[in-house]
This record gives C-alpha cells, structure tokens and sequence, in this order.
C-alpha cells in the first residue's frame, strides 16, 4: 500500500485512481489509512462477499483474508490488467504506472512461477501459527 | 500428484486438471466406495451364519447408502458456487458496492467512471 502510496501522485496524473480492499472492518481500516497516510479509500469487504465473487479469497489464514491482488479497471469496467500472486507480493506500483502511461492492450499476470525467500517461509510460519 | 495432473492436462477437456471440486469430488467419491464395500463386507454372514456388526435399524442403512454420494455431490456443487472466478484481462469485472472505511458506499462502477482504477486487494491488519 506504501508503495502505492508514493507513486499516487504520478498514478494520479497518468488519469487514474486508486483504492484497496480488504476484508477489514472500517475500525481497522480507518486507522490504518489514517497511520498510512493514504490518499485513497479503503473498501471493507467485511462480509467476503466480494474476495468470493472474485475468487481471491485465502481460507487458510486468519478466518479468511483476501489474496493480494491488483487490478486496472477501465471506465467500463473491462479489466485491463489482472495480476494476482497467490502468497506474497503484489504487482509494484511501477509496474501498474508504466501500463497506464503506454496504454497497451490489456494483460493478465497470473501464477508467476514463484520462490519462496527465506523471510516467507518465516512469515508463512507466522501466519500459521497466529491462525490458531 | 501435480505431475500426473500436468500430464492429464493434455487428455481433459471441459476441466482443467487442478480443478478443486474434481479433487475433492473425487477424494469423496472413493471414500464413499471404500465405505459401500465395508457394508457389503459387513452384511455378508461369516462361517458361524452370524452377521457382523448389523445391528442397524433399516433407515440408518438406507442413509449409509445414500448420504455419501449425495453429500459428495453437495459438496462439489457448493464449490462451484462459493467459488467465484477471478476476471481475468479483457472481461468484464463483476459490479460490487462496499462501504469504505469512512463510512461511504462505494460502487466499482463510479470508482472507474473517472478514469481507470487501481484496485489493490490487501490481505489486511493482524
């Protein structure tokens, strides 16, 4: 989100907006886009009903979160650009910059074939213990 | 597993080889074979002429018999729809409206009626 965050002024003039959802409630949300200091809305999908319908939903931690996940809507709502890594990272904000400013056709990332670092191992054991 | 499914892969067609219901749907299914023939095993007399273990009022057989296939079946189905599908580039992302964190209902549509929107799904506080 920080990353988003610094290049939100440049996604801003390339004539696009930005906004993150998670499945938070607004009294987790609020503070964080306040610590954050960020310039966009945060949705609350508290209900899942949206990380279903989209079918980025992660089960298996925490009661349930939303896998990261980036997409470019277009005005239509056409999508322009899907990318959705199923663990750790999310697609850099350059990267969504540089396709918004060349207009290109439209792209999906999916599965990038993905090694897991040592700090994810370590997070995935975090992750599962705090599940409990 | 994953090696036989990528082999496969160039058999199936209509389902792709990673599919989670397939997998589950076909999990269950063979439990519910396994127990069938348990059943069987367990109706036929042994040497002595005595049944084994059936003691079991009719209903609770006839419940044996029908429940794992249906609760397969359910449960496959549910799959399919609890499962929604990711858009993918070029389709048509579904219309959603969610109260953001101030309190404001916010529709996809009128989210990108500016311009394109970045939309970041995070997986969120903890």
């Amino acid at each position: 989100l920080a990353d988003y965050r610094d290049h939100y002024n440049e996604i801003r003039a390339a004539g696009a907006e930005v906004g993150a959802i998670s499945v938070d409630p607004p009294e987790n949300s609020e503070p964080l886009r306040r610590g954050l200091r960020l310039p966009f809305p945060i949705l609350c999908d508290t209900e899942r009903r949206v990380v279903h319908e989209w079918d980025i939903y992660n089960p298996r931690e925490r009661g349930g979160v939303a896998k990261p996940a980036v997409f470019v809507i277009e005005r239509d709502r056409r999508v322009r650009y899907a990318a959705m890594d199923g663990v750790a990272s999310r697609a850099p904000a350059a990267e969504v910059l540089r396709l918004l400013r060349n207009t290109g056709e439209s792209q999906s990332v999916r599965c990038k074939v993905y090694i897991p670092q040592l700090a994810d191992w370590l997070r995935a054991i975090r992750n599962s213990i705090r599940a409990r | 597993m994953l090696v036989v499914a990528q082999l496969l892969r160039t058999l199936l067609f209509g389902v792709t080889a990673t599919d989670p219901a397939t997998l589950v749907g076909t999990a269950v299914f063979i439990v519910a074979i396994s127990l069938l023939a348990c059943y069987l095993l367990a109706r036929r007399p042994d040497r002595s002429g005595q049944r084994l273990a059936m003691r079991v009022p009719g209903s609770a057989r006839a419940s044996a018999l029908v429940i794992p296939p249906v609760a397969a079946l359910n449960m496959a189905l549910n799959w399919r729809v609890e499962m929604g599908k990711t858009p993918e580039a070029g389709e048509i992302a579904p219309e959603f409206e969610l109260l953001d964190s101030a309190g404001v209902p916010r529709r996809l549509s009128e989210l990108a009626a500016q311009g394109p929107m970045t939309l970041l799904f995070y997986r969120g506080h903890w």
